[in-house]
């Protein structure tokens, strides 16, 4: 039985009067396992629970095979975790350097030498060791998202939470990041909570569907796709009978529902799955999380 | 450049088995010829080349030292607890300067009033509130959320900032009250009730108000008490007595007390 | 190529750290804080910058950190460099200067590395010959610690005092020196 890295058990989180979190189970071991939902679905609250830095409403968290309502299982838990914001912030006048620096010292990196190397280190694997003296000010917003993704980076931590590392990013820049996640060492728990289906197909073992504030899928990508089977179908013209469709770059109109008998299917993919499977899920109003 | 210096005269000076004035006419041809540099380039000591630019890398991407980080580490303060201290937000020069403007206005209000130290030592004590709305929580600090993600970025942060905050603040008022006309007793009767209103803000952060309202509840809360107690009682100054600073005593003691006890709420928010 | 095998293709910001790049250019994205741009600057100039600078100072050690200083130099005072003259010769100046107050300040003279003694191979006199007639060989029949003096002046660009803390003579010396110097240059040449 694969030890999990992360434990969640009825998970429940309310925000005013709509429910985030409503009851959310799962548990994720070591690899790259993909988080998909719509926005304020969750999906950054169960992050944010992940990286202990919100508590739950109820439900118990377990992390690294530690509790982290108790005080020093979450500074252990701490140690060994690397988190990527949705939004992270930043210190405007500090350089790169100095910014993932700072992280450095916050995860008790106390030896000036060593610190530094790792800085560097881990700001030459986000491709950033051109631009380190530069201030976080003049980095554009994908160097800014890298950024954020080089000081998770620290340490080599065992679970890394990643929510949405590839916004911004270019199709060069996202290949690197897929290839830099695919060959971490010591196999490490990365999840990533992304809306880029690329990222899901090209690095996750396994993907969990949040929508409603729970899980509406833990399968393979491929199994997600399958959902879908049968259920997509092309035609000339919008058919008001699909549960959602659109327009595609040829001008036909693809759709996802249940087709007419004598529809023109087509074969189904992560995004199609997806949609039907959150088109059919009545989501609150959008949480500010 | 219609002269370029030959392969093996390279070769000589490279070596240093050149003749001197040879040697010369190199030097300053190189000093023109990108071509001849090339040529010499070529020849480099490849270690040594690295080596050096390692150093001038390290050079140009070490963090910036502030003036108030380098004095940490040379009175013993370890780099990176130095390096906490002396980047808190706010900080700054600008900071500094708005706060000694506004102290110095608090004395010479005072002697304007006749050498009634009340402003100042009214004033005094919000100086560091002012700084603490600044330095860490929801709105002024960007990176918080990765910051509690980290081992030392919650609690310990809090107090390493608050510690900054409040040595800053004291440092200049204790300056500025020096100015004071008959300073007495009353040059130091502001401290104890800094701190007090430092920790009680630090307290009242730890629930679910914002940083901002913690502290300028606080603040309006002593604005209150100072005046009340200047006006109502036959007794000036009564919110400075040696009654009222046990009682702050008291008050900090208590509010570290309560801090401590919400050590988990600082770290683990319910609310963010 | 990193630990990962994936190849960083670290372009600079400008775009002129190719080849194709002049130094003035180069100096200029300095100034806008690209340290690729340093980097090729670097290339180009450290080795001819290390080489004259051990001809004056025997310590590897100190000509190293003198290099690095230079170019760090670079980095923070690039603003200053108003493109009049040689990217190289600014370089030179920055480097020779520091390389006076490193050894004043730590009380060093420079020890001249050991000579060996030469005489300029036949292929040399007929370039030099070409480059600088009677003058190349007039030079080559002064005493070394003439030459010395007109290397630092002349050559190296530094003042009399400047030239008597990199030789370690006083500044007296110096100005005597030169004039013995030109002195026998000019009986040379006549």
């Amino acid at each position: 039985m694969m030890q999990t890295t992360m434990d969640l058990t009825g998970v429940e989180k309310r925000f005013g009067g709509v429910h985030a979190l409503d009851g959310l189970s799962l548990g994720i071991g070591p690899g790259v396992t993909g988080l998909l939902g719509p926005n304020g679905a969750g999906k950054t609250t169960m992050m944010r629970i992940a990286a202990t830095v919100l508590a739950p409403d109820g439900g118990t968290v377990r992390l690294l095979d530690r509790d982290p309502t108790d005080a020093d299982d979450r500074v252990e838990i701490r140690r060994r975790l690397g988190y990527l914001p949705q939004e992270p912030g930043f210190y405007q006048r500090f350089t790169a350097f100095e910014f993932v620096d700072y992280v450095a010292i916050l995860k008790e990196m106390s030896d000036r030498r060593l610190r530094h190397e790792e800085v560097r280190r881990v700001l030459d694997l986000a491709g950033l060791g051109d631009v380190a003296s530069r201030q976080v000010k003049a980095l554009s917003g994908g160097m800014r998202r890298r950024l954020a993704f080089a000081q998770a980076l620290l340490r080599d931590p065992e679970l890394l939470l990643l929510d949405e590392p590839t916004a911004g990013l270019d199709p060069e820049q996202r290949l690197r990041f897929r290839e830099l996640v695919s060959n971490l060492p010591n196999r490490p728990t990365v999840v990533l909570s992304t809306h880029v289906t690329e990222d899901i197909t090209a690095l996750c073992e396994r993907v969990i569907v949040i929508a409603g504030g729970v899980v509406r899928f833990d399968g393979t990508p491929g199994t997600l796709a399958a959902t879908a089977d049968g259920r997509v179908w092309i035609a000339d013209a919008a058919d008001p009978r699909a549960t959602l469709s659109w327009r595609m770059g040829d001008g036909r109109h693809r759709h996802i529902g249940d087709p007419p008998a004598d529809a023109e299917t087509a074969a189904a993919t992560i995004d199609d799955a997806y949609l039907l499977m959150v088109g059919e899920v009545r989501v609150g109003q959008e949480v500010a999380a | 450049m219609s002269w370029h210096v030959q392969a093996p005269t390279i070769d000589a000076y490279v070596s240093g088995r050149i003749d001197e004035t040879a040697a010369f006419s190199v030097e300053a041809h190189v000093l023109a010829c990108s071509q001849c540099r090339e040529a010499l380039s070529i020849r480099a000591d490849t270690d040594r080349h690295e080596r050096i630019w390692a150093g001038v890398r390290e050079g140009i991407e070490r963090p910036r030292e502030r003036a108030a980080e380098r004095l940490l580490r040379a009175m013993g303060v370890r780099n990176d607890l130095a390096r906490l201290l002396a980047t808190t937000p706010m900080l700054r020069g600008s900071w500094v300067v708005a706060v000694a403007l506004t102290l110095a206005f608090a004395v010479i209000a005072s002697r304007a009033a006749g050498g009634d130290p009340l402003p100042f030592l009214a004033l005094a004590p919000l100086v560091p509130l002012a700084g603490i709305t600044a330095a860490f929580g929801r709105p002024a600090d960007p990176a918080w959320e990765l910051e509690l993600s980290t081992p030392t970025g919650g609690f310990t942060l809090m107090l390493i900032r608050s510690t900054a905050v409040l040595a800053v603040s004291v440092l200049l008022a204790g300056i500025a009250a020096t100015a004071l006309p008959h300073a007495g007793w009353e040059a130091a009767a502001w401290l104890l009730p800094a701190l007090g209103l430092t920790v009680v803000t630090l307290a009242a952060t730890s629930t679910r108000l914002s940083t901002v309202t913690a502290a300028a509840t606080v603040g309006c809360g002593w604005l209150v008490l100072v005046v009340v107690t200047d006006r109502l009682t036959d007794r000036p100054l009564a919110a400075f007595g040696p009654g009222a600073q046990l009682a702050f005593a008291a008050m900090t003691a208590a509010a570290a007390v309560i801090l401590q006890a919400r050590h988990t709420a600082v770290e683990r928010p319910t609310r963010i | 190529m990193n630990r990962y095998g994936i190849e960083m293709r670290q372009g600079g910001m400008s775009g002129v750290s190719g080849p194709t790049a002049t130094d003035q250019e180069m100096v200029a994205a300095v100034r806008e804080g690209d340290a690729a741009a340093l980097r090729a600057l670097y290339d180009r100039h450290g080795t001819w910058l290390a080489i004259r600078l051990a001809r004056r100072c025997a310590d590897p050690a100190i000509v190293e950190e003198v290099v690095q200083d230079t170019f760090l130099a670079v980095w923070r005072g690039a603003a200053r460099y108003r493109g009049e003259g040689e990217v190289a010769a600014w370089i030179w100046g920055i480097a020779i200067r520091r390389l006076i107050d490193r050894l004043r300040t730590r009380r060093q003279t420079a020890e001249l590395p050991e000579r060996p003694d030469l005489e300029p191979s036949a292929e040399e006199l007929v370039l030099l010959g070409i480059e600088h007639g009677d003058l190349a060989s007039a030079m080559g029949r002064l005493s070394p610690e003439l030459r010395a003096v007109i290397q630092a002046t002349a050559l190296d660009g530094l003042t009399t005092r400047e030239a008597a803390h990199l030789l370690g003579i006083p500044p007296g010396t110096v100005k005597t020196r030169l004039m013995r110097a030109r002195r026998e240059l000019r009986e040379a040449l006549a």
